[in-house]
């Protein structure tokens, strides 16, 4: 019993280990595509990339989205003009 | 759908919050209309992209993207193709899209860019008007913008990065090149030379400003470091304002290079300034003195020609010394000192923490000044006094529990510290202190000294006296057997003559071989804080020597009073034993001598050796001002005594001396108690015989022979002592007449000159021994010298050759004539002998009948010759 206990408990701690280490590695993932759309001037903070590359692992298409994102700052530029004052 | 979900986050994150739940509905809808559009792009490959970053003019970013996709192959990304194509696709669109100058501003930022529209068609056309030759165009171009008709570069996007650059930040046009370490603007920008000149004229400011921010935002631990960080800040808050006017200025469009230019000039040489002070700072940041270097930097350039170099400085002067300023305080005040990055001058002394155990030593070396640390604006003496003002209340406050300071002063300011006022602050606060420190401790030490002086100087004689007649007893036990709670009981009861408790105690020291109680006995005075400092270890053995000594001369003292008292009982003898009279009348004499000697020479002691440098300490004493003073007229008043009383190296050779004469007398007083017993054996023996006069007539004329002879050796022994004492009295007497002031001890110890002709006697004795074997050596037969020389109260047979002694010089005046005629009787005898040889010798045949001297002596004749002459010579 203590043997499968420990058994359990153990991957438990692995689990907890996996999972922090994954939390790691996801962020240096943000922080390499952060710096790659930095130099390529997108013009996009590390917010929007997390939810933008978490839709593109969802299987949306890419270049549909590329075209959404001017979409929305075109049209939020529209709107930030119009409700400037 | 997550998708869906994903959708509302972004789009609710993108757009302000004041937007209304159905417009974004329908943004929402939109979008997902566009991304269900199925498109038959083809993705990005890898290969596609390395063309296009091929086609990427930046080579760093090339590279760094090369370097960004190296390493997002190692994640654990699934659609990586698609990500990349979706970034490049959104650059693109960005490019195309975006009227505004491509920096780092994003446009889901807060911040509110300035829109404007830079593309100026104006000039264009008034450029593509104008009919112009290519070589003047070419021509045209190099010297100025606006012949450049492919100018897409605006002068207003230079000064935007302009703007950026001189706050160090790399712009479009205007990148940090770091093999030249600056700003440059780009070379294939195509502006005319002069303009590109201004450019990395102004980035230069650029490049001065980041020096200093670099500078800036480094973390110190010195709190110098950190005010003088604070103070540049401050500087360049004055900078800032000035790049906000520019972009005000920018926005209205009436900036200019060169109106840039001229704005950045001063504010340029200030930023040259501020760097080439930090450099120098910087390069010995390591040596660990920083804060001293800094303020004195500082301040030879706050004293500046140009005036606004001096201002500028004096500014920052002033915020870098508020923590020097504020140590000082502290320390002047109030005694602490709280220096983790030890920048101030005044450091705690760690390597005595732990032997603290002597006070003096706590307050010599507790603290101490590092001379290296002390500022450019304060002088050494100043530090000094500062250093002072903080131990004394230090001292206070953890000796004496003295804790109410008078706070009339107000506290340093950072105006005073470079003035002259400043010192004499310092010396008024300092003075402040040492007089309520000295106040404190007066009282006290009056006390403590005074009790010093009665007990372990002797200076209360009857209480000196009471206890050594009690003590004697104890005393005589040897070392070993003497136990301190005795004679501390016996102390105590000593007491009860005195009216007032006293603190003494009783300090046994090391006996060493054959010592009894007397050498190893000591008065200790029990000595508190806060005077241990001044009455340290040191100086108690010093004081316990003195007593040493002057204990024994005392003890001497006590002997011969004994010596005294016994002769007291020696009056008691009947006048019949005239050989023990003799020999008590000698003993009297001696102990005569020798009292004579040692009641002046402790007269001596206690009169010149003490009280003189007694009374030089009282009257410094009143003058002192502080506590370091108090200690070296203290340790200055020991140390005449020692010096007076050949207690030091100088003296040691007296000091053996007045050691052997204690000797003396002690064996004087053995043998007189010899003497005392043995008088008394003799009368008692007396009062027997005289109850028995018949039957003992014969014994008597026996003991009378024994008597006599014990008697003798008695005396022997008494003038064997006299003149080994009186030797040492005249080595004595020598060595102080080397020394100009003891001839006074000199005088009072032989003032009528009796050792001296004792000693010329003696040499003359000897003398005239070898002057009688020289040339008189036939006559040696004729022991001359005995009845010749004798002198006329010499109460012993000639047993002892040697004891020749003239007690005058008048007798020996006397004797030398007596000696002289003998000497002249002599010579007449002699040559009428030879006359008579002669006549005999001269004329065999000529035989009178008057002279009838047989031709040979023989030796039987001979010697009755001699008897005859001799006995004719008698006087």
């Amino acid at each position: 019993m203590s043997a499968n206990q420990n058994n359990s408990s153990n991957y438990k701690n692995q689990l907890k280990v996996s999972l922090s280490q994954e939390k790691e590695e996801a962020q240096e993932t943000l922080e390499i595509i952060h710096e790659m759309s930095q130099i390529l001037n997108c013009g996009l903070d590390r917010q929007q990339l997390a939810v933008l590359v978490s839709m593109i692992e969802n299987g949306v298409n890419p270049e549909a989205l590329a075209l959404v994102v001017n979409e929305m700052k075109t049209e939020l530029n529209t709107y930030k003009k119009i409700h400037k004052p | 759908m997550e998708t869906q979900t994903l959708l509302h986050q972004l789009v609710k994150q993108a757009f302000p919050e004041s937007i209304e739940e159905s417009t974004l509905n329908n943004y929402k809808t939109y979008f997902l209309r566009i991304l269900n559009v199925r498109t038959g792009i083809q993705l990005m490959d890898e290969s596609e992209l390395q063309a296009e970053m091929t086609k990427m003019t930046n080579k760093s970013q090339a590279y760094r993207l090369q370097d960004c996709l190296n390493r997002l192959n190692k994640t654990r990304l699934r659609k990586k193709n698609e990500l990349i194509h979706f970034l490049f696709r959104t650059s693109q669109l960005n490019q195309n899209n975006s009227y505004t100058n491509q920096t780092i501003d994003t446009l889901f930022k807060s911040q509110e860019i300035s829109q404007i529209n830079y593309s100026q068609t104006l000039p264009k056309k008034i450029i593509e008007e104008s009919p112009k030759n290519n070589d003047q165009l070419m021509i045209i171009q190099q010297i100025s913008d606006k012949g450049n008709v492919n100018l897409s570069i605006t002068q207003n996007d230079l000064i935007k990065d302009l703007i950026f650059s001189i706050q160090g930040i790399e712009s479009q046009y205007i990148c940090y090149d770091a093999i030249n370490d600056s700003f440059q603007i780009k070379k294939d920008v195509v502006i005319s030379s002069a303009s590109r000149k201004l450019i990395n004229v102004m980035c230069e400011c650029g490049w001065l400003f980041k020096k200093i921010q670099s500078f800036t935002q480094t973390t110190y631990n010195s709190l110098v470091l950190q005010a003088l960080q604070n103070s540049i800040k401050e500087e360049l808050n004055e900078y800032y304002r000035l790049i906000a006017y520019f972009e005000n200025l920018l926005a209205e469009s009436t900036l200019t290079l060169r109106k840039m230019y001229m704005w950045l000039k001063q504010p340029m040489h200030h930023l040259v300034q501020i760097n080439l002070v930090l450099s120098q700072i910087m390069t010995n940041v390591q040596l660990g003195t920083t804060s001293s270097l800094v303020i004195s930097i500082l301040c030879r350039y706050s004293k500046h020609g140009c005036p606004q170099t001096s201002q500028l400085f004096s500014r920052i002067l002033h915020q870098t010394t508020i923590p020097i300023v504020r140590f000082i305080n502290q320390w002047i005040f109030d005694g602490s000192l709280s220096d983790q990055a030890q920048e101030f001058f005044i450091e705690r002394n760690d390597s005595n923490k732990i032997q603290i155990r002597d006070s003096g030593e706590l307050w010599k070396n507790e603290f101490k000044v590092n001379q290296d640390k002390i500022p450019y604006m304060i002088t050494l003496n100043d530090s000094y006094k500062i250093f002072d003002t903080g131990r004394v209340i230090n001292w206070l406050r953890k000796q004496c529990k003295y804790t109410q300071f008078n706070q009339n002063y107000e506290l340093i300011t950072i105006d005073l510290l470079g003035t002259e006022q400043f010192s004499l602050f310092v010396d008024q606060v300092n003075k402040e202190y040492n007089k309520q420190l000295i106040q404190l401790i007066k009282p006290n030490f009056k006390i403590t000294l005074n009790a010093i002086k009665r007990f372990l100087l002797l200076g209360q004689g009857e209480f000196i006296h009471t206890l050594m007649e009690l003590l004697q007893t104890e005393l005589n036990k040897p070392a070993q057997q003497c136990y301190r709670h005795t004679l501390l009981s016996i102390l105590e009861s000593a007491f009860k003559n005195i009216s007032q408790e006293v603190r003494l105690n009783v300090k046994l020291l090391e006996p060493s071989q054959n010592d009894t109680g007397w050498e190893i006995f000591c008065l200790d005075y029990a000595i508190d804080e806060p005077l241990n400092t001044i009455f340290n270890q040191k100086i108690m053995l010093s004081y316990y020597r003195i007593f040493n000594f002057l204990w024994r001369i005392k003890r001497v003292e006590f002997i011969l009073t004994q010596c005294w008292k016994m002769h007291q009982k020696f009056m008691t003898i009947p006048n019949q034993f005239q050989n023990i009279k003799k020999a008590i009348q000698l003993s009297y004499q001696m102990m005569n001598e020798m009292q004579h000697f040692i009641k002046n020479f402790y007269s001596y002691l206690m009169l010149e050796a003490i009280e003189s440098p007694w009374k030089k300490f009282i009257d410094e004493c009143d003058k002192i001002q502080d506590l370091d003073g108090l200690i070296k007229i203290h340790e200055q008043f020991i140390s005449d005594i020692l010096d007076r009383s050949f207690l030091n190296t100088k003296g040691e050779a007296t000091q053996k001396l007045l050691f052997k004469l204690f000797d003396y007398i002690f064996r004087f007083k053995s043998c007189q108690e010899l003497l005392l017993s043995y008088a008394k054996d003799q009368i008692s023996q007396i009062d027997n015989q005289q109850l028995q006069l018949k039957n003992l007539l014969n014994k008597q004329s026996n003991i009378t022979k024994q008597t006599q002879f014990k008697n003798q050796e008695i005396i022997k022994s008494l003038l064997e002592l006299r003149k080994q004492y009186r030797d040492q009295m005249f080595e004595l007497l020598e060595k102080l007449k080397k020394e100009d002031r003891l001839k006074f001890l000199h005088f009072k110890l032989d003032f009528n000159e009796y050792y001296i002709g004792i000693q010329e006697s003696k040499l003359f004795n000897y003398d005239l021994e070898r002057f009688i074997g020289m040339y008189l050596p036939k006559v040696n037969e004729v022991q001359i010298q005995n009845p010749r020389v004798q002198s006329t109260k010499q109460l012993i047979q000639p047993q002892q050759q040697q004891q020749r002694t003239f007690n005058t010089n008048i007798e020996f005046q006397n004797e030398v004539k007596s000696v002289k005629e003998g000497l002249k009787l002599l010579e007449e005898q002699r040559r009428q002998q030879l006359q008579l040889k002669d006549q005999f010798t001269k004329s065999p045949l000529q035989k009178s009948p008057l002279i009838q001297i047989p031709p040979t002596m023989t030796e039987h004749e001979k010697r009755k010759n001699d008897e005859d002459l001799s006995s004719s010579d008698d006087d």
